[in-house]
């Protein structure tokens, strides 16, 4: 494997350990997940609660898929919308002074600069996977190497 | 090409976990409420009233906590209200003379700016936190009492 390999597949498993793990940590509480959501006060609060039920499966899914390196480009497509989303909304409580849990995990964390920086991370990681071609150790390499 | 595959895979995995998070939510025993305005929660013994049954609390000595920001309170609000900002109560410890004067009161009624805005809950949280009792919420607000025809007034006092 080259290094730009190694670094891709590295990031592979990165964002999907992150991805699963505020998935699974968020999918059982949607009603507090909503609160969160809501106290960001940068969505309708029509489309909080569908937020709240979709965003952990959505996340899931793409850690899961992730995983095992299925629709790779895809799921670095959503991280990136979705992680440099995020990071924007948190930028904009900071700057607005909210004094709010940023909502990333089950546990409480005041959003910060620090979660922007954090979310900037992964959407760089996103982005290299949604620039990558199939990877090494993935079901994409596997059904490429079939056609 | 390959974007345009990469974007319809997006695209299904999307459809695919909200489909999931509705399914799961309609399964679950304590769904959340979709495609309508979300109201969290009520605070553990504070009651939900409309704005005939807020009119009639005033008319029997209940005090109104108006949870939106100063300038729109200062631009119209119930007569007597007190001006209790959900940014303020989250922030930092509520007034003691503030307090004080809730404490005193029969009946809270708590309001902000409809059924889509927050703050009131914010406000009601706090005040059963600090141990306060008789409290409610009115999730029409201020729009919905301006629109029946009740009192107001303007200015930044009660």
């Amino acid at each position: 494997m080259s290094r730009r390999e190694i670094l891709l597949v590295c990031s592979r498993a990165i964002l999907s350990a992150v991805f699963l793990w505020a998935g699974l940590e968020k999918l059982h509480d949607p009603w507090t997940f909503a609160e969160q959501i809501a106290a960001y006060r940068v969505v309708p609060t029509s489309l909080v609660t569908l937020l709240a039920v979709a965003l952990p499966c959505l996340e899931i899914l793409v850690g899961a898929c992730l995983a095992v390196g299925f629709l790779t480009t895809s799921c670095g497509l959503v991280v990136t919308v979705l992680t440099t989303t995020f990071a924007g909304a948190m930028a904009s409580a900071v700057w607005r002074g909210l004094n709010i849990d940023c909502g990333c995990f089950s546990g409480a964390s005041t959003v910060s600069w620090a979660h922007v920086a954090g979310d900037l991370v992964l959407a760089g990681m996103g982005l290299a996977l949604l620039l990558s071609g199939p990877l090494t150790l993935s079901v994409d390499r596997w059904i490429a190497a079939r056609r | 090409m390959r974007f345009i595959d990469t974007l319809i895979g997006a695209v299904a995995l999307v459809l695919l976990a909200t489909t999931m998070g509705v399914i799961l939510n309609r399964a679950s025993t304590d769904p959340v409420g979709l495609l309508t305005p979300f109201r969290p929660r009520l605070p553990a013994r504070v009651g939900e009233i409309d704005a005939p049954t807020a009119r009639r609390f005033a008319l029997l000595g209940a005090l109104f906590v108006d949870a939106r920001e100063p300038e729109a309170y200062r631009a119209g609000h119930i007569p007597g209200a007190l001006n209790l900002p959900a940014e303020q109560v989250e922030d930092r410890p509520v007034a003691g003379d503030l307090l004080a004067r809730i404490r005193e009161a029969r009946m809270v009624v708590i309001y902000c700016d409809g059924p889509e805005c927050l703050a009131s809950f914010h406000v009601a949280r706090r005040l059963r936190v600090l141990g306060l009792e008789n409290l409610w919420l009115m999730p029409v607000g201020w729009p919905g009492w301006e629109a029946a025809g009740n009192p107001r007034t303007t200015g930044d006092t009660p």
